[in-house]
Order: structure tokens, then C-alpha cells, then sequence
């Protein structure tokens, strides 16, 4: 996931953005390509890092605990992705302290047969939901919009 | 969602869990307490889960966990607190975090920064010389310990189911840690335990090869039953030996060691069915042993041990023993039925077995157990040099990071980003350290061989000594290690620097300047007391081989050569015989010009063999079990006393007239006259010795006393002796001692020669001078502190270079106020003390730190002492005072340049 140097990405301006609340509108012409006009619904903070992302759209589906999210990301990026433990706390601080993420009660019934001290687990707040869902929707129009200017690379 | 697949390995080991302790540190302590507990959990749990996958995803684990933990911790350290998201630091924050998660950007600046390292390295010559062979010197010391560690003691034994083979001893009660041989009959009971499967005896020793060019010694074990199959082996070609082969009249077969193959038969394929012969005996060629294969230490040739029970039962220990567990028994089942055995043993046959017990012990632990400890302080060891090397270096790189502090600022000041900064410096470590290690692998050449050429006979294992794949990924694992060891706090002290050092603020001690020379004088005082650690060891060596080289042997250790022979009974049969081949070979050796005297004995001093047993004054009762008084049993020629001069006390020696047909006499030492006649006089008495195996003596008259020998070791006391005349009594196997005059030269020549004139068919085995022997028992102690002191001596040196170092720059930073102080009148007595006295207080901190580590730490050199207190206080305060006076003297010449700087000068600078 490369975020930065892309030239046909549009990114977020100091100058161009209107204050408010997560989900403001804005324009912005972009200066590298020829006249595009992208307008997107953008909560602070975007674009995600890969693992980020996959650390959201993981915790979407159930509250999970550290290792597990580690399991379920590798799992379902199919191997693609497979954070290191310095990493994955790095990024759980973070989204936390985004608000996008906080603690979550553990379950009556632990899996895997844990006994001894309870596992801390994480939920995704519905702030991270929509941020989550905001960063899917940017990648699509920036898929989209690679598939107008180089259809066959895209696919 | 769940794992799908509960983690099944077992957890991490505490080395490991202590290393992740380690990383987990390198997290701010914020951080820390947030997810710290979680990190451990997640970081068991995905052990347990790779463990079990497998060895290979485990280790590519831990690597990985090895780099990001620190990637991620300083990244963590050197943003600041996370902000509000909403605020515009928040904001900021974001987009430089968005930043930082790039791939091929990172691979950019990798590249940048060790372009950037290189230029600076090459820059700084003297500053990366100095912190080039620092390194090179604590890393390739290191390895070259490792190496010894691994060979010796990480590699494992050349044997099937290592685990599962055991080492067998006979011991008494009060003993029972010891390693006694077992007797025959008591081998076969164990053997039948069902917590054993076998169990093998062996006999070392060496044979007489003849009939292949000049006859001589090929070590050679002889084995009870069997041979390979107890250590699960296959023969390289051929058959192992078959138990049936041990009986008596059974034709004489030998399996040979693969490296005799290799070098006598030149690899003959043909080797099978070919005859070697031994001892006088052929021997039919059966099998050659798998290569690596040299069991028990060093053997070459394995032949059947003829069992022949009669005069040799349960009171005749002469095997060593070894022992393979039944599938599914512990080493615990097979102790307490050995203990059970023992105690029923000891009822049936007080005679041979009172109070003997078995010590079983797996193979492992007999082999390398008692080097293991000694081998773990002496990595231990060079790991403080190593550290001490690892604190100059970061030494020099803070001080040089003061000088960069104003650089740094200006390029944060012009927004260069921390995370990118402290990239930047820590790849400069990192260059560093794989330079050092690169160089330090070289020094490790030289110094594997320089320990294998040292080491002392006693250390097991050391041709597995070599600079293989494991001891390489050791120096380069240790070469990131120490990377991160010195690099990280000048690292983070640059990363920290402010626009406002870039203004000067810090250039004539702001905070940072402050900072600075706090962490200095902490390394300091690292260094000394890490220094006086290892002087203390090394002080308590020399200590104890001063010790060593004053214990009286009671024996003349200079100008003797002494060798061993053993005659066939074949040739002299009788004891007529016996004593005049002794007799002749005598009266040869003293007409060699330069021999001044020449005697014989068996079971000499400090040498492999001896027969004990129990003294008896004729008309006494017998003592009760326990009660008993040993003896050895020494017969010697008439010259023997006189040429390794000892001294008759009372009554006479043995003289040449003792021989067969006469009176039959014997001397005692003073031990045994002690013990047995406490107040009468034992000239006169008639005393027996009755030794197992046959190898007794009836009651003879005492005639004299003579003085004590040390026999066991240098540092066992003297036991009791019961001196024979050989000409009354044999053996066939005697050790010649030849004494020369001084200047005499070497006479070995000559000696081979007049041996070789008796009788062609005899080597001459264990050619060594008594100060060879004596040598070799103060080998280990000489070893040691060689190598603590030469440890030492490095921590020392590298100590005080640092000292000096950091004096300097102290004294160079603060000419100006030097200079204001001397143009207000301030004496250059004054300045000099000043000076002094501030570098002193590290080093009293040191000092003090490193004496009480020491203290506590006393008992772990327990085991390399003789009569040395491990907190031998002259030890103590010598070492602190030679420290103490080396670090004064590498202060002083900073500190007299401080008192000779010229005021004006000073102040012009400004």
C-alpha cells in the first residue's frame, strides 16, 4: 500500500478543507492530472495504512483480542499480510487514540480453553466503521479512477 | 472469530521470554503498561502456534520479532505523546505518520543512510579505527569462547538417542557423586534392571601394534559385550562385536575406528578379514566403525574383553561403564533401581560391596559435565569485555554526537523528521558493528587456534572446536545486538535535539550538554566496575596458582623423564624374569653418560594407575567394615626413593639385596605409620595389603619409614604407601624413572636405544618429565587465568582509553572556563585536581558498584579455587587499587594539558 507519490491520488489540503465534522465535502483540483474533478466524503486521517485498514475491517466482524487479530488478518489477506506483534500495538495505540477503536468487555466463553487472567478485547466504534468504510469507498473511486486512465492495467 | 487452530507447542523458554522482556523495554514505559501485558500473551501464543508448526517458521518468527520490536519501540519513543486527533499537532502527526509507512521510500533512505554512514566512517578515520578494533577485539573474543561453548558443548555427541545413554559408576556411600569403574558381575546385575537395556563396560587403555613397520601404541578400548549397537550405531563396513566373542577361547576379533582405516589401511576396501597384531595376539579384522565414532575419548581400536571371573569378581572395578535406558524409562527409574540393586548388593556380599552404591549419570553429563559450568563463566567473562567495548563505543559516538547536536538541529529545525534522523545514526551503528564483526571473525581464526593450542588435556571434545555455520550466525546475530547495545542511547539523545541546540544554546553545557556527560559518566562507571569484576576473577586465579606452585609433591620434579612399559608375559613369565629385565634395564639406563640415577615403580604419582587396599598389622584384629585403613601398594626398584628424592626418616630403604629368597620387606610413609601405629614403632612390625584382584600382599616386615608423596593430585593430600621391593614381588608394568644431571641435555635418544637393545618389541608409553606432569595438573588453573586475564587486561585497557577519552573532550570543552579561572588567579595545582576530581567520581561509582557485584557474585569462582577465599580481601583490595591507579593515570594527562592552557588564548577563542 503505497499512499504517498502517487500522482493520480488526490490528497487531503490543509488550504482546500472546510472545517467540520468527520465527513465533510470538499473539492480539490488536482494540479498533476488533467482537470479531474474528484469529490469525496472524507473523515480525518485518510488514507489508511494497509494494516490499518485490515485491522478495522477485521474488528467489524467480531471484537477480537491481540493475537487473534493478528491470526485474522493473516488470515483473511490471505497471507498477504502478516503483522509483526511491535507493529499491530503500534497500530492498535493508534486507532485508538483516533477514537476508532476501544476495549471491549471478553466474552463469557473464551476460545482456545484460556484460563488465568482475562484477555483484553478490542471493538471498532462506529467512528472507526465509518472511517473504515470511507477509506473502502476512497480506494474504489482510486481504482476507478486508475481503470479510466489505464483501463487494461487495472483490469 | 476465533483462531481456527488453538495453539499446540509448548511456550517459549525463559532465555527467549527474557529476550522479549528485553525488546518489550525498548518501548516507552507508557506504551508499555498499556499493551505490554497483551504483547507478551500475543507473542506466547504465536510461539506455541509456529513451535508447532515448525522449527524453520519459528525461527523466521523470532527474527522477525527480533528486528520490528525495536523498529516499532523507537518509532513509538521518538514521536511525542499521541495528540488530540482533532488538534492541529494531531493533524500533523497524522500526515507524517502517513509518511513513514511507506516501503520503497524506506528502501530509499536505507540506501541514503548507508552512503551517508560510509562517507562519515571514512570522514572520521581515527574515531572509526579506534571503534573499529574495540569492536573486532570484545566480538572476536567472544565468538572465539563461543566456539569452545559450541564444540564442546552445544554440538551433540556423535551417538544415536543421545538422551537415552547413561554413564555407570560404582561409589561409596560417602561419595556419592563420584565416578568409581564397575566390577564385572556388579555390571551384569544392572544390566538386567528393567530400566536399562544394556549396559557395556570398557577398559581403556593402549596396544601394541606389531607386524605394520615399527611396533606401536594404537589406543584401544576393550569392550565387555557388544560395541556399536549400545550407542545405536551402524559399522561403516563389516559387523559390530557379538557378546559371544567375549568368552574366553572365542577368536579374536577387532572392529577398527574409521579414522584407523582411513590412515593405516589407506581405505583398503579389503580391510575385512585382514589381521592386526596386538599385544603379541592376531587379531581378525570384523568391522570398521562409523567415522566420528571415537568411544571412549580417543579410541581407535576395539577388541572383546576376555571375562574370566576367577580372581577378578565383585571387588575387581575395572570398567568403565555405559548404559542404554529401556524405551520409555527415565533416567530417575533406572536410579532407584540401581539404588535397590545396591542396598541388596551390599547385604549378599559385604566383602566386595559394603557400602558401595551406583552413580548413573546420562552420558552427556559425564562427558561435558563438569567443564560445562567452567565453560558458561568463561563466555560469561568475555561478555563483560564485550560490554566494556560496547560502552567505549558509544562513548566515542556521544561525543561525537555533542559535536553534532548543532548539525541535527538545524535539519530538524528545517523539518526533518525524527523517525528519519535516528534512522539515520542507527545504521551508522550498524555499519559499525558489521565492520567490527567482520573483523572480529577474522581475530576468531587466530583465536580458535590459539585456544585449542592452550587448552588443557582435560577439556573434552576439542577437536569439535571449528568456526562452523552456528559460531558465524553467532557473530553476526551478536554484531546486531551490539549494534543496538551502543548505538541506541547516542541515537536517541540526536534524535531528541532541538532547533534550539542548532542556536548554540547547548554548546557551552545547556541541558543536553548536561545530559550528555551524565550518560558519559554512567558508561564510565559501567566500564570500571565491569573491569574490576573481571580483575577480581583474575586476581583470585593468580592467587590460587601461586597456591598451586607451592604445594610440596614430596618428589623431585626437576630432571626427571620418566616413561611406562609394560613386558609381555609371554616372554618373561615369571617373576625371576620379570625383576631381571628390570635389573638389566637399570644397569643400562645409569651407564648413559648424564644419568645420574635411574628407579622404577608402579602406580607413580600423579599417574593413571595404582592398586589400593586394606592395610592389616599382623596380630591384630581386623578392622570391621568401615573401619578399614587404605593403603596403596607401591612396589618400587632400589633406586626408586633415591631418584625421585624421597627421604627414608627412620630405619632403611629398599636395597638391591631385597630379592626373591630373601626376608620379604616393605617401607610405609609417614600417613599410613600415622594411621596405624600412632604410639609405637613401626620398624619391626608385619604388615599386609590386600588388594582385589589378587594383587595383594602377604604380611611383610616394615624396615623403614619414609616421607609422604602427593599421589592423586597436586592437591589431594599424601595417602597412605606400602612400599615393596619389586624384586620380590613384580608387576610386569612398571613406570621408569630416569633423573639426569643438570645440563645433561636430552637423553630420550639413548633411552629408546638401550630399551630398544633389551627387547625390540617394546614402546615405551607416557614419555613425559616430572615437571610435564606436575604442569599438566596446574594446566586448567594456568588456562583460566590466561584467559580471565587477558579479558581483564582488555576491560582494563579499553577502560582507561575511555577515561582518557572523556577527559579529554571534557577538558577541550571547557578550555574557555579553564582559561577565565587561570586568568583569575586559579593555580594550574588547582586546575589539574579539578580536572581529576570530576573524572573521579565515575570511577568511584564504578568502583564501588563493581566491588559489590563481585562480592555477591564470589561463589560462582568457587569451583576454579584451592585454598583461595573467593573473597580473599588481599584479592579485592589489590585489584582496587591497581584500578583505581590506572584510571588516575589516564586522567592525569588531560588534566595537566587543562592546567597548561594559556588564558589569552582561551579567551580569544570566543
Amino acid at each position: 500500500m503505497h499512499s504517498t507519490c502517487n500522482k493520480h491520488e488526490p490528497v487531503a489540503d490543509e488550504r482546500t478543507r472546510i472545517p467540520g465534522t468527520p465527513g465533510t465535502t470538499w473539492t480539490r483540483q488536482d494540479d498533476q492530472e488533467q482537470n479531474v474533478k474528484v469529490e469525496n466524503t472524507h473523515p480525518e486521517g485518510l488514507p489508511l495504512s494497509a494494516l490499518d485498514l485490515q485491522v478495522l475491517l477485521v474488528l467489524s466482524r467480531s471484537d477480537l483480542y491481540g493475537y487473534a487479530i493478528m491470526k485474522e488478518v493473516e488470515t483473511l489477506s490471505e497471507g498477504l499480510l502478516s503483522p509483526e506483534i511491535g507493529s499491530l500495538y503500534r497500530v492498535l495505540g493508534r486507532l485508538m487514540d483516533m477514537g476508532w477503536v476501544g476495549e471491549a468487555p471478553a466474552p463469557a466463553d473464551e476460545p482456545d480453553g484460556h484460563r488465568g487472567k482475562p484477555r483484553r478485547y478490542y471493538r471498532i466504534t462506529e467512528q472507526g466503521r465509518t472511517v473504515a468504510r470511507a477509506e473502502l469507498n476512497r480506494l474504489k473511486k482510486v481504482l476507478d479512477h486508475a481503470g479510466k486512465l489505464a483501463p487494461e492495467a487495472v483490469g | 472469530m476465533t483462531p481456527e487452530r488453538p495453539p499446540g507447542g509448548s511456550g517459549p523458554s525463559r532465555l527467549v521470554r527474557f529476550g522479549f522482556e528485553l525488546l518489550l523495554r525498548i518501548f516507552p514505559g507508557r506504551f508499555r503498561s498499556r499493551f505490554g501485558d497483551s504483547m507478551r500473551e500475543t507473542f506466547d501464543l504465536r510461539y506455541r502456534e509456529l513451535r508447532a508448526v515448525s522449527r524453520r517458521s519459528l525461527l523466521f518468527f523470532l527474527l522477525k520479532t527480533a528486528t520490528n520490536m525495536p523498529a516499532s519501540g523507537l518509532r513509538e519513543r521518538v514521536q511525542r505523546p499521541h495528540p488530540h486527533p482533532d488538534s492541529p499537532a494531531g493533524r500533523a502527526r497524522r500526515e507524517s505518520h502517513r509518511n513513514q509507512n511507506t516501503g520503497s521510500l524506506l528502501m530509499d533512505t536505507l540506501r541514503q543512510d548507508l552512503a551517508f554512514a560510509l562517507r562519515s566512517l571514512a570522514r572520521n578515520r581515527t574515531f572509526s579505527l579506534a571503534a573499529l578494533l574495540t569492536l573486532a577485539l570484545g566480538i572476536g573474543a567472544t565468538t572465539s569462547i563461543f566456539s569452545v561453548v559450541n564444540g564442546v558443548l552445544l554440538k551433540p555427541l556423535p551417538f544415536q538417542d543421545q538422551d537415552r545413554l547413561v554413564s555407570v559408576f560404582t561409589v561409596s556411600e560417602e561419595h556419592p557423586d563420584s565416578r568409581g569403574n564397575m566390577s564385572g558381575p556388579d555390571m551384569a546385575d544392572l544390566a538386567d534392571t528393567p530400566a536399562l537395556e544394556t549396559a557395556v563396560g570398557f577398559m581403556r587403555g593402549t596396544a601394541t601394534l606389531t607386524g605394520r613397520g615399527e611396533a606401536r601404541l594404537v589406543s584401544d578400548a576393550r569392550v565387555s559385550e557388544g560395541l556399536l549397537s549400545t550407542f545405536g550405531l551402524q559399522p561403516f563396513m563389516g559387523r559390530d562385536l557379538r557378546p559371544e566373542e567375549s568368552i574366553p577361547g572365542a577368536p579374536r576379533s577387532v572392529v577398527i575406528g574409521y579414522g584407523f582405516w582411513r590412515e593405516e589401511l589407506g581405505e583398503s576396501p579389503d580391510a575385512l578379514g585382514q589381521t592386526l597384531e596386538l599385544q603379541g595376539d592376531t587379531y581378525e579384522i570384523v568391522g570398521v566403525a562409523p567415522p566420528g565414532f571415537e568411544f571412549p575419548e580417543g579410541a581407535r581400536l576395539w577388541r572383546p574383553y576376555y571375562r574370566s571371573d576367577e580372581g577378578c569378581g565383585r571387588g575387581c572395578h575395572v570398567y568403565y561403564s555405559v548404559g542404554r535406558l529401556a524405551d520409555g524409562a527415565s533416567l530417575e527409574q533406572a536410579r532407584e533401581q540401581a539404588e535397590a540393586l545396591a542396598l541388596r548388593l551390599d547385604e549378599q556380599f559385604p566383602d566386595s560391596n559394603y557400602e558401595k552404591r551406583f552413580n548413573l549419570m546420562t552420558l552427556e553429563d559425564d562427558v561435558v559435565g563438569e567443564i560445562r559450568a567452567d565453560l558458561w563463566i568463561l563466555l560469561a567473562a568475555v561478555t563483560l569485555v564485550l560490554l566494556v567495548a560496547c560502552a567505549n563505543v558509544a562513548n566515542l559516538l556521544l561525543a561525537r554526537a555533542q559535536g553534532r547536536m548543532g548539525e541535527v538541529g538545524i535539519r530538524a529545525a528545517m523539518g526533518a523528521g525524527r523517525m528519519r534522523l535516528l534512522q539515520q545514526v542507527l545504521t551508522e551503528s550498524l555499519v559499525l558493528a558489521l565492520m567490527g564483526g567482520g573483523l572480529g571473525v577474522a581475530l576468531t581464526f587466530v583465536g580458535v587456534d590459539m585456544l585449542k593450542g592452550m587448552a588443557p588435556e582435560s577439556l573434552p571434545r576439542v577437536d569439535e572446536i571449528t568456526l562452523d555455520s552456528s559460531v558465524l550466525a553467532f557473530a553476526l546475530l551478536l554484531s546486531l545486538a551490539v549494534s543496538l547495545v551502543f548505538g541506541l542511547s547516542p541515537a536517541l539523545r540526536l534524535a531528541r535535539s532541538s532547533p534550539a541546540d542548532a542556536l548554540g544554546r547547548s554548546r557551552r553545557g545547556g541541558d543536553a550538554g548536561r545530559a550528555g556527560s551524565r550518560s558519559r559518566s554512567l558508561l564510565l562507571a559501567s566500564e570500571v566496575a565491569l573491569s574490576l569484576i573481571l580483575l577480581v576473577g583474575a586476581g583470585l586465579l593468580l592467587r590460587t596458582l601461586g597456591e598451586l606452585k607451592s604445594i610440596q609433591p614430596g618428589f623431585r620434579t626437576e630432571q626427571i623423564t620418566r616413561f611406562t612399559l609394560s613386558i609381555p608375559e609371554s616372554t618373561y613369565p615369571e617373576l625371576e624374569e620379570v625383576a631381571g629385565f628390570y635389573e638389566r634395564l637399570e644397569e643400562r639406563l645409569a651407564a648413559i653418560p648424564g644419568v645420574e640415577s635411574v628407579g622404577s615403580t608402579f602406580g607413580a604419582a600423579l599417574g593413571s594407575m595404582s592398586a589400593t587396599g586394606v592395610a592389616q598389622v599382623e596380630g591384630r584384629p581386623e578392622p570391621p567394615p568401615g573401619e578399614e585403613i587404605p593403603a596403596r601398594l607401591r612396589p618400587v626398584t632400589p633406586g626408586y626413593l633415591e631418584t625421585m628424592g624421597i627421604p627414608v626418616l627412620t630405619g632403611r630403604g629398599i636395597e638391591p639385596s631385597d630379592r626373591a629368597g630373601t626376608m620379604e620387606v616393605a617401607l610405609i610413609n609417614e600417613t599410613l605409620a600415622a594411621a596405624l601405629f600412632p604410639d609405637e614403632d613401626p620398624l619391626g612390625k608385619r604388615l599386609s595389603v590386600s588388594v582385589d584382584f589378587g594383587f595383594g600382599s602377604p604380611a611383610r616386615t616394615i624396615v623403614g619409614v619414609v616421607a609422604d608423596t602427593r599421589m592423586r593430585a597436586l592437591t589431594s593430600a599424601a595417602p597412605g604407601a606400602f612400599y615393596v621391593p619389586q624384586r620380590q614381588y613384580g608387576p610386569s608394568f612398571m613406570t621408569v624413572a630416569v633423573r639426569s644431571r643438570p645440563g645433561a641435555g636430552n637423553l630420550m635418544e639413548s633411552i629408546r636405544r638401550e630399551v630398544a637393545s633389551l627387547d625390540p618389541n617394546l614402546p615405551l608409553r607416557n614419555v613425559e618429565t616430572m615437571r610435564q606432569v606436575v604442569d599438566a595438573e596446574m594446566a586448567p588453573t594456568r588456562f583460566f587465568l590466561t584467559l580471565l586475564g587477558v579479558f581483564a587486561g582488555l576491560a582494563v585497557v579499553l577502560a582507561s582509553v575511555g577515561l582518557y577519552g572523556v577527559a579529554t573532550y571534557m577538558v577541550s570543552r571547557r578550555r574557555q572556563e579553564i582559561g577565565i579561572r587561570m586568568a583569575l588567579g586559579a593555580e594550574s595545582g588547582r586546575v589539574t585536581g579539578m580536572v581529576v576530581r570530576q573524572a573521579a567520581a565515575p570511577v568511584l561509582l564504578g568502583v564501588l558498584v563493581g566491588l559489590a557485584t563481585a562480592m555477591a557474585g564470589a561463589r560462582v569462582m568457587e569451583g576454579f579455587l584451592f585454598q583461595v577465599n573467593p573473597r580473599d580481601p588481599l584479592v579485592f583490595v589489590g585489584v582496587t587499587g591497581l584500578l583505581v591507579a590506572v584510571s588516575f593515570l589516564a586522567t592525569l594527562l588531560p588534566a595537566r594539558q587543562a592546567s597548561r592552557v594559556d588564558p589569552g588564548e582561551a579567551l580569544r577563542r570566543e
